[in-house]
């Protein structure tokens, strides 16, 4: 057994060691005037990197004088060439080949020339527009997003929806270089005399054995798109993060990035740019979702197996998108297999997961999956007899098909379903679900045009039981409900344009809340809060227009109208006069489902892009957003207790105003990414909750709720790298977040109507992501994050009242929790890697909060035990630390 | 209805790496604020009042007593009622006040340091009779912990206990309760062939105030409370008896009956609003989900300087009360402890374990 563990050591070390960049060694004088044979030696010794040859070769080469230091790959070409020899790099290894280098089949692929339009035009046309279409090789389905890159004039344009291109280019020769994330490159020389057309399809990338650069997407995006605050990442970056259980997790991902900071250990939702959770609209597959987690925030609500890649938009979000003011969140899944059928799975301590995808018939493509806990064994491990007796456990299934109608028409169904329960002892009972279903038709009416027809519905409901007082069990139901119809057209019939242009109508049913007493002995009193419906018309227009190849500008407007339909019961008071149960002078009865009140307004957007030599650019952009829903809650993170809410006469739709502004600059042929965006935001109709609010069943939460406005601001630093065996990212944030509540009367007041920081300020944020190629089986992982603590309240002082000891708390928001650090590690083993290999499998072993920080989820007091006999103390500050150990996690994947 | 979601919210898996430690900010030391507790009742009789100030969050908790105040009760009909301290920080009137249904009455309190302080105008309601009081079996489980820390649920039968008051007059009110109980309960003892039987009885106060708001059920005009509370025969049988005050080996105890007494004060709803965010605020915990902050609103002001915060409360309340006699039939109870040293209780005479209550008979 010890040498077997001695052994497998051994084995990592000699993989560790032989993990080097070889394209990265540079090479000096003192390598000079050697012969080859003291050159390998000198080399294995000094960069552990073993040189393969055949002594005949290599007998009369001598290293030539180097002056200055060089790449080794460099050195090598200039002292094999002469000898008509070259090399390989092979695992990190370099192995002397006799002859000159081959050219490769892609190479001699891409010296092929295209000739477009009919060379019998010569000279009749200055410009000409060259459209296509950009396919999956495999699956021979159209790629959305898919660039063509004309490099030596600085033109770019991406495929649209249904992979649809269109670029105007001078006549005469260029280079087009077509790329898609995780795909091969191709590049293809052109002879352009008149328009025409090119179909170009892209195939997967193949391994390369020394090396795996996957980039989180095209590097040279973050300069050359015009789009600002977006960020998106594909699953294989997502995959690399070291997380709790083992198990990629999009949402906590998102964490990461910069201006994206999180609820709490494990909490459920994140805020961006100074917002708050509610504010972020998350899409799957363009069905947005109301809770994004699994057992309170400890695992996301999707696979992350399922998703092809997550967009996150900051600032500059795209016109199509609305109804939320801090970000967009856009997962978008894979698509099933067209060849054969592919099974891949995940056994974890916790849970399971196993998704099956492959073709049915030559036209439908089908992915569907499934996922379980089996927490339950934990529980039982628990010295407390409460949990002990308690039960937790979640499951969620999704299914996706896509349908190739024709060339022009394609169809996509998609459908989730969660359920989370937790029972806690004979005291609770949590439970909440998702619900989940689209389906999408997609028509290309012609090269220029195309549009697609999306209908969504999403139903997310929550439930409690309180067992707590006999007699009194009663249960607790909110929901919320939408349905969706919208439709998107996008064009090119214009030079230099790209124009979307469509409609969204949403419907939503919201109950706020109802309670029912639990059994016959219950004596609860049902109380039924009134539904709320309402609808969310808007209508888009947006403009891409490449202006000149420097400058670039999108330009757009939201035209969002919300309805608020009856049957509700309306409280009137008078003016003047604070709003409470006493100045409540009548109640307008909605009786039926009538319009009761309505919301309007245009979103306008805009941002710039000016490109600067040595690939870098600035970028300016302005967006108004505007969010009619919001989450009404009173803890920092998403509680089943938490419900939606519409706005209405009293609680005003909000409205955010944001600038930015950034700098972006790739170096080292884009190896290289960096960013500096600074950006201000300011909020219209912000609520906060008066001191001691009941918002749970509360009918009148005018009474509870004021509102104030509220502002951000802050500056984000990216440094990524993305190519090479070392990638990963370091981000830093400076953000700040304040809210004013500053009513008529001294009740509608919070800290004196003074600015105050909101719950989710917290100026300092460091993510750190590393993850190193070891070796073509192993793969090292590492995150380090650090935040500042999240604004609380604490208690100041506390006197005697009756037999009742109270505390008088601070102004709001005016201490801060201790601040947030944690390191996690991983390394993962892949299995074989043969090409001709069936079972394929992966081993991945992390420690999450490695050096065991007690990092503060929430402090409170209590009442405290006497440390010692003069110890008078009543109440105490506790910090509760949800994960105050390293927690060790390993988990077994495979696909065949 | 109890809401407890955000302090029972712990997560078993969590609770696997979880971990509360005590943790010590630095908080801001602030001046001490006066803390008033008023009630006056429409009860002929001298009427008392606290004063005491704030304490440090984390320091030593003891009962500041508010020295040399100057305190007066004012009546909208121009009559006002001063009042001397009788001991630290406790107040009592000079004279008899009976507060007058419908009057509206206010305090002021000028203390040594020169702050004028004065309540709000509060309006002394109806008189309002308890109409029924409930009691109904119950089970309440409670978890222990054996030697080896191992866990077991105890089941303590009782007597959950309910009341209805009268319709009041005006529905914008609410109620304070607080209950004691005169248990009288049996022992039996022999020595040989002699038998000793001995009756006794035992007092038991509540401990905490017991606040509702006036809300009319659906079935009718009667007010259906929650249960007041729990009294498990647990408590009510006489466990800590000293065996050597009585004459021979006991052989048996058991409760037969108890006088419950129970008094209701009619107050004001904002004043009941009080009482229900000190209770709530006394319940809150935090763990995952922090507690709203519950800032109780105080109804005194400092009109000599408006910075000053004042806590406390001034209510006025009519009051009634009633008592109930409760058979709960022979409940053996086996076993027995021996911990009190009270003075041996004559053969076949009552035995006390507390003073006697004035409404017994």
């Amino acid at each position: 057994m010890k040498k077997h563990f001695l052994f497998a050591i051994l084995f990592i070390l000699s993989q560790i060691i032989q993990a080097r960049e070889i394209k990265l060694i540079q090479i000096d004088s003192t390598y000079n005037h050697l012969s080859f044979v003291e050159f390998a030696v000198q080399l294995e010794h000094s960069q552990s990197i073993k040189v393969f040859y055949q002594n005949e070769w290599i007998e009369k080469i001598q290293t030539p004088q180097l002056d200055q230091a060089i790449l080794l790959d460099d050195f090598l070409t200039r002292m094999l060439t002469p000898h008509d020899l070259h090399f390989i790099n092979f695992q990190d290894n370099i192995i002397i080949m006799p002859g000159r280098q081959l050219i490769t089949a892609t190479q001699a692929r891409q010296s092929n020339v295209v000739i477009i339009g009919d060379p019998m035009n010569k000279g009749k046309f200055k410009k000409a527009i060259i459209s296509g279409t950009i396919l999956d090789g495999k699956t021979k389905s159209p790629i959305p997003g898919a660039q063509v890159l004309c490099q030596e004039l600085s033109l770019v344009t991406t495929s649209d929806f249904d992979g649809h291109f269109k670029i105007e280019l001078p006549v005469g020769n260029h280079q087009l270089k077509f790329s898609f994330l995780g795909l091969t490159d191709e590049l293809r020389d052109i002879e352009l005399y008149n328009k025409g057309q090119m179909d170009i399809e892209l195939y997967e990338k193949s391994i390369n054995l020394n090396q795996i650069n996957v980039t989180a997407e095209r590097p040279e995006d973050n300069f050359r798109s015009t789009s600002m605050g977006m960020v998106k990442l594909n699953m294989q970056s997502i995959k690399k993060l070291s997380v709790l259980m083992g198990e990629p997790d999009v949402i906590k991902s998102m964490t990461m990035l910069p201006g994206v900071q999180s609820t709490g250990e494990n909490a459920s939702g994140f805020n961006v740019r100074g917002g708050n959770i509610d504010e972020n609209l998350i899409l799957i597959h363009q069905t947005p979702v109301y809770n994004t987690s699994h057992l309170f925030g400890l695992f996301s609500m999707l696979d992350g197996n399922l998703v092809k890649d997550v967009t996150l938009y900051k600032s500059g979000m795209p016109a199509r998108f609305g109804g939320r003011i801090a970000s967009v969140l856009d997962i978008e899944l894979k698509k099933g297999q067209s060849e054969k059928m592919k099974v891949n799975g995940g056994i974890g301590i916790v849970n399971s997961r196993l998704n099956l995808a492959g073709p049915i018939g030559k036209k439908i493509t089908f992915m569907a999956g499934a996922r379980s806990t089996y927490s339950d064994w934990m529980l039982n491990l628990l010295k407390t007899y409460e949990l002990k007796q308690s039960s937790a456990y979640f499951y969620d299934f999704n299914a996706k098909i896509d349908y190739a109608i024709n060339k022009k028409n394609r169809l996509s169904v998609f459908g989730y379903g969660s359920t989370d329960y937790f029972n806690y002892f004979e005291n609770a009972e949590y439970g909440y679900g998702n619900l989940l279903g689209s389906a999408q038709w997609s028509h290309i009416f012609n090269n220029n045009n195309s549009g697609n027809l999306n209908f969504n519905t999403s139903r997310y409901k929550a439930s409690i039981v309180d067992f707590s007082s006999q007699n009194v069990e009663y249960r607790l139901n909110t929901s919320i409900e939408q349905e969706q119809l919208s439709y998107h057209f996008s064009t090119q019939t214009f030079s230099r344009h790209k124009v979307n242009v469509g409609f969204n109508a949403i419907r939503y049913l919201i109950e706020p809340g109802n309670s029912t007493p639990y059994n016959d002995q219950s004596i609860a009193l049902p109380i039924q809060l009134m539904s709320e419906n309402a609808f969310e018309l808007s209508a888009y227009a947006e403009d891409e227009f490449d202006i000149t190849p420097e400058l670039a500008v999108i330009a757009g407007a939201r035209f969002s109208n919300f309805l608020l339909m009856g049957p509700d019961d309306i409280n009137r008071y008078p003016a003047n006069v604070p709003l409470n149960s006493e100045t409540i002078i009548a109640t307008d009865v909605y009786s039926t489902s009538g319009l009761m009140n309505y919301f309007n307004g245009l979103e306008p957007r805009i941002a710039f892009r000016y490109e600067i030599e040595g690939a870098s650019s600035i970028k300016l952009g302005y967006n108004r957003t505007k969010q009619y829903i919001r989450q009404i809650s009173n803890s920092a993170s998403i509680t089943p207790a938490d419900y939606w809410k519409t706005s209405d006469s009293y609680l005003k739709p909000l409205i955010a105003d944001q600038v930015a502004l950034g700098f972006f600059k790739n170096f080292d042929n884009n190896t290289f990414e960096t960013s500096i965006e600074v950006y201000y935001k300011d909020i219209q109709n912000e609520v906060d909750y008066k001191n001691g609010a009941q918002l749970i069943l509360n009918k009148d939460l005018e009474q509870v709720l004021i509102p104030g406005i509220g502002k951000a601001y802050g500056a984000e630093i990216l440094i990524k790298k993305s190519k090479g065996a070392l990638t990963g990212w370091l981000a830093y944030t400076y953000s700040r977040s304040f809210k004013k509540i500053d009513g008529t009367f001294a009740e509608e007041k919070i800290n004196n109507g003074n600015w105050y920081n909101s719950n989710y300020d917290k100026p300092h944020d460091l993510s750190l992501a590393i993850n190193y190629q070891l070796s073509r089986r192993f793969t090292f992982s590492s995150n380090f994050v650090y935040n500042t603590g999240r604004p609380v309240t604490f208690p100041e002082q506390k006197y005697m009242i009756s037999t009742y000891e109270v505390v008088t708390f601070s102004d709001r928001n005016k201490y801060r929790l201790p601040d947030y650090h944690r390191l996690d590690l991983s390394i993962t083993y892949e299995g074989s890697l043969l090409v001709k290999q069936k079972w394929r499998s992966s081993w991945t072993f992390s420690i999450y909060n490695v050096y065991g920080r007690n990092n503060a989820f929430s402090v409170y007091y209590d009442r405290q035990k006497p440390s010692n006999q003069n110890d008078y103390r009543t109440y105490s500050l506790y910090k509760f630390s949800i994960i105050g150990v390293p927690v060790p996690s390993f988990t077994y994947n495979f696909w065949f | 209805m109890k809401l407890n979601f955000q302090h029972i919210f712990l997560i078993g898996l969590l609770a696997l790496w979880g971990c509360e430690d005590y943790y010590v900010p630095e908080i801001d030391q602030m001046p001490n604020s006066l803390v008033v507790e008023a009630m006056l009742t429409d009860q002929a009789k001298p009427m008392t009042l606290k004063l005491s100030r704030t304490n440090p969050f984390d320091g030593r908790n003891y009962l500041r007593g508010e020295r040399d105040a100057n305190v007066t009760l004012y009546a909208n009909s121009g009559e006002s009622f001063s009042f001397h301290e009788y001991s630290s920080g406790n107040y009592i009137s000079y004279d008899t006040i009976r507060a007058v249904t419908g009057e509206a009455y206010h305090l002021r309190i000028v203390t040594s340091d020169g702050e004028d302080y004065r309540s709000d105008q509060e309006i002394m309601m109806a008189h309002n009779e308890i109409d029924k009081v409930h009691f109904s079996d119950s089970t309440l489980k409670e978890i222990n912990y054996n030697y080896w820390g191992e866990p077991f649920v105890t089941d303590f039968k009782g007597i959950n206990i309910s009341v209805v008051p009268e319709k009041p007059m005006n529905t914008e009110v609410g109620y304070l309760y607080r209950w004691s109980s005169l248990i009288n309960y049996y022992v039996y003892a022999t020595q040989g062939m002699l038998e000793y039987s001995y009756f006794c009885w035992k007092k038991m106060n509540s401990n905490s105030l017991y606040v509702y708001d006036y809300n009319e059920s659906d079935q009718g005009n009667n007010l259906i409370l929650d249960n007041l509370h729990f009294l498990s025969y647990y408590t009510v049988y006489p466990n800590n008896l000293d065996s050597s005050r009585f004459e021979g080996i006991v052989q048996s105890t058991y409760a037969s009956s108890f006088y419950y007494y129970l008094e209701q004060y009619t107050i004001t709803k904002k004043g009941a609003d009080f009482w229900k965010s000190v209770k709530k605020q006394s319940d809150a915990t935090g763990k995952l989900f922090d507690p709203v902050e519950e800032e109780i609103e105080s109804n005194f002001h400092c009109l000599s300087n408006p910075d000053l915060r004042c806590f406390g409360i001034f209510n006025t309340a009519s009051y009634s009360k009633r008592i109930v006699l409760v058979d709960i039939g022979i409940r053996k109870v086996e076993s027995y402890f021996t911990v009190q040293s009270f003075p041996v209780p004559k053969k076949d005479d009552e035995c006390m374990l507390n003073e006697k209550a004035d409404y017994w008979y």
